[in-house]
């Protein structure tokens, strides 16, 4: 029996759905559900350089194959996004060891003599981590408080704590974050720039 | 990882979280208000590829796994060990041993006939059993 193999026996228990219960799962989802699908899709998709599409097939493909599994005890689109974060995260990995053609990021000459633990790997992640929060950083240029929100989720701030930041009730911190993502969601994907 | 590349890594993964969250906990009004033309259509055609290929990849190990079955060197054939391994066999039957072998033959003549073809079968299925039983 091979790994492919042992993955689809795996799917078929009772704590994961079956491909053909998969199947039923999504043809159940409202339109709602299959835009947040291309939302996610979008923004992965801008962290690997590829394109939404062919990444939320790809996700959806290793499900249908039995290499992914959707746990009963998660909504569907929670677990596709899971997997589509994930698949989004190999191909960044992948540019990071150089698997494929990489561009200089603009801050990544004053860092290429870091001395560190692992030198080649920080300037590796300047490529890709870096490059990618100067991104988003710029997607909220001029809108002061996107830019705090921004500094206040990527310091691991929740709640409340981005409410006292921000200086806003809950309400007012629902406003700005749908604001932010509306921003961030309009990055589009650079291939030709890794 | 040095501390800087841990910390750009951390904070994307925050942003990712943020992105997800937001995405999963708009409501339907405010999702489909984002939505850009052919939202719908494009993530239906993804799922429409997405199981075309999943079949073909699906079709193309079954064929491996046959090829591989089919050109698989034959078992070494011991016909000697083999017609004691079913002499066993049936005698372990009891009363059903009859009925056992009357099942093998297809319920019909003599077992002469088709006793290599039985003891090659035979031969085959101990090679399997045998090579999942590590004693």
């Amino acid at each position: 029996m091979d790994r492919s193999d042992t993955l689809v026996s795996k799917a078929e228990d009772d704590d994961h759905l079956s491909v053909v219960e998969f199947e039923a799962a999504y043809a159940g989802l409202s339109p709602g559900d299959r835009v947040r699908l291309r939302r996610l899709a979008h923004y992965f998709a801008c962290r690997c350089g590829g394109e939404a599409d062919d990444l939320l097939q790809e996700a959806l493909k290793r499900i249908l194959e039995g290499r992914r599994h959707c746990p009963r005890a998660i909504p569907v689109l929670q677990s596709i996004a899971g997997i589509i974060s994930s698949l989004a995260s190999e191909a960044s990995e992948s540019y990071k060891k150089g698997l494929r053609p990489v561009a200089v990021a603009e801050t990544v000459i004053d860092r290429a003599e870091y001395e560190g633990p692992s030198p080649e790997r920080e300037v590796m992640s300047q490529f890709d981590d870096g490059a990618m929060l100067g991104r988003i950083q710029a997607c909220v240029d001029g809108d002061e408080e996107c830019q705090m929100l921004l500094e206040g989720i990527c310091d691991g701030m929740r709640g409340s704590e981005l409410e006292e930041l921000l200086d806003v009730d809950t309400k007012g911190l629902a406003t700005i974050q749908r604001r932010l993502q509306r921003k961030i969601g309009h990055l589009k994907a650079e291939r030709a720039s890794r | 990882m040095s501390g800087k590349a841990k910390y750009q890594s951390a904070e994307l993964a925050a942003l990712d979280r943020f992105m997800v969250e937001q995405i999963l906990g708009a409501s339907e009004d405010e999702i489909l208000s984002q939505a850009e033309p052919g939202d719908v259509e494009r993530a239906d055609e993804a799922f429409r590829k997405a199981r075309q290929a999943a079949g073909k990849s699906m079709m193309a190990r079954a064929r491996e796994a046959a090829t591989a079955s089919r050109t698989a060197a034959p078992a070494p054939f011991d016909a000697v060990r083999t017609r004691q391994r079913l002499n066993d066999l049936v005698r372990s039957q009891g009363a059903h041993a009859q009925r056992l072998t009357l099942a093998a033959r297809g319920a019909k003549g003599d077992v002469d006939g088709d006793d290599e073809g039985i003891l090659e079968d035979l031969n085959e299925l101990l090679r399997d059993v045998e090579g999942n039983d590590p004693s």
